[in-house]
């Protein structure tokens, strides 16, 4: 089985220090390893209890720490090594990016490194927005709003600082560049460890469908916002599809869809209602990088219908609609034919 | 690796995971299909795919260029080479090209 990893970034001072410090000393996170990028930035004397060796200490928590020396991929196959020889136990890896950080790159080394990939797998990606800051940091870095957009999970943080209309107005702007994410607004108080590890993309446990009540100006596009800000060349939608889906056709599509618009299709998640299929197959998308499709036992309850949400930049969702509709109606009309 | 021809085991790329949607059909179906659907659109471009021991494809071209690659991203990046600029799916033309092959 597989070692679920989640990938807990955000900006430069949106609270994901506290939030790192938080989770090391969590109980809830016993059984977890974290790499962190350095021991100073946490300070976390007091909470250790043995030097493990060099660059990985054990935390009173049990939880397992660990500093990124050099590549991210040598850390995490280091760490894996030493659980092989049982010099630490863990059965979850938590991964913080610098604040600057584009995710991408570090989802593509848990999905595609060769000897990583047979051992661990991208469960989530959680993100800490600012409350103060986090408005204009998504209006002035692309990187901001990348983070933004790949998250399962948002924690905003510091709202305690922030006026109710400043909160209101990020939540608004997250709302925009990625609705499907849960979002966790902390003053003080850092989500549970439940709250935190919940998603997993590999899990084979029903999922919650996409919601279908997003207002309109969220699900449908930017085109009145200014296209200079970062976060208004960004918006979701969500694709309905009525017919059964045609796998091959959709993942012909798919493929050529990520390979000429790839680094604007920034999320892709849902579930298909396959042909001949009984239950859902759930798709997850990272940009180019996919997840295996899974294909799970039975619907969520009341829902046995094709959704996909999209989160793209400088894209159209009619664009893309008209897409797939055309090519899933020729090419699945084709292949029946011949 | 096959021990006859020296190639190598199928590559794991998500699209060639189709096996547990198939209702029933063999993975080599599947990867045939898959095939027939993607030379729907390159035949807008007067080139063919053709599927190698089910670990490889073969893009060719009308002028007889033949090309090994592993993955349909890769078919789809070596025929943007070929042709010299991208296959865009949310092109238009390319659209119309598709459908109206279809009625044919």
């Amino acid at each position: 089985m597989s070692i679920p990893v989640t990938v807990l970034t955000g900006f430069l001072g949106s609270g994901k220090t506290t939030l790192l410090r938080h989770l090391l000393t969590d109980p809830g996170f016993a059984d977890c390893a974290v790499l962190i990028n350095e021991f100073g930035e946490v300070g976390l004397d007091h909470h250790l209890i043995a030097d493990v060796r060099g660059d990985v200490v054990l935390m009173q928590s049990g939880c397992i720490c660990c500093t990124i020396r050099g590549d991210l991929s040598g850390a995490i196959r280091d760490l894996y090594a030493r659980r092989e020889r049982e010099e630490v136990a863990f059965s979850r890896l938590v991964i913080e990016t610098t604040g600057l950080a584009d995710p991408t790159p570090i989802v593509a080394t848990i999905m595609h490194e060769p000897q990583i990939r047979h051992h661990f797998r991208l469960a989530n990606v959680i993100v800490t927005v600012d409350a103060v800051n986090g408005a204009a940091h998504l209006q002035q870095q692309a990187e901001s709003v990348k983070q933004a957009a790949l998250a399962d999970a948002i924690v905003i943080t510091k709202t305690d600082l922030a006026a109710p209309a400043v909160v209101d107005a990020l939540e608004a702007s997250l709302m925009r560049v990625n609705p499907p994410a849960r979002r966790w607004l902390s003053a003080n108080t850092p989500p549970s460890s439940d709250w935190l590890l919940a998603d997993d993309t590999a899990s084979d446990t029903p999922r919650t469908p996409p919601p279908d009540d997003w207002p309109e100006h969220h699900a449908t596009g930017m085109h009145h916002h200014d296209a200079n800000r970062h976060d208004a060349r960004v918006h979701a939608f969500t694709l309905d599809f009525e017919r059964d889906i045609d796998w091959n056709v959709f993942a012909v599509w798919f493929t050529l869809l990520l390979h000429s618009h790839g680094a604007d299709v920034l999320r892709v998640k849902g579930m298909l209602k396959v042909a001949g299929t009984t239950g859902p197959v759930v798709i997850n998308a990272v940009q180019q990088l996919v997840h295996p499709p899974m294909h799970l036992e039975t619907w969520p309850d009341d829902w046995q219908r094709s959704r996909l949400v999209f989160i793209v930049r400088d894209l159209a969702r009619a664009d893309i609609e008209r897409s797939f509709a055309a090519f899933h109606a020729a090419l699945s009309r084709q292949m029946v034919q011949s | 690796m096959c021990v006859l021809c020296g190639a190598f085991g199928g590559n794991d790329h998500w699209s060639d995971r189709a096996e547990p949607f198939s209702a029933g059909r063999t993975r080599r179906a599947e990867r045939l299909a898959r095939v027939q659907a993607a030379n729907a659109i390159l035949g807008a471009f007067a080139m063919k795919l053709d599927d190698w021991q089910g670990t490889a494809f073969i893009l060719a071209t009308a002028t007889g260029r033949r090309e090994i690659v592993d993955t349909l991203p890769q078919v789809w990046a070596m025929a943007d080479r070929i042709l010299g600029r991208p296959i865009d799916p949310l092109d238009p033309d390319l659209i119309a090209r598709v459908v109206a092959r279809r009625a044919l």
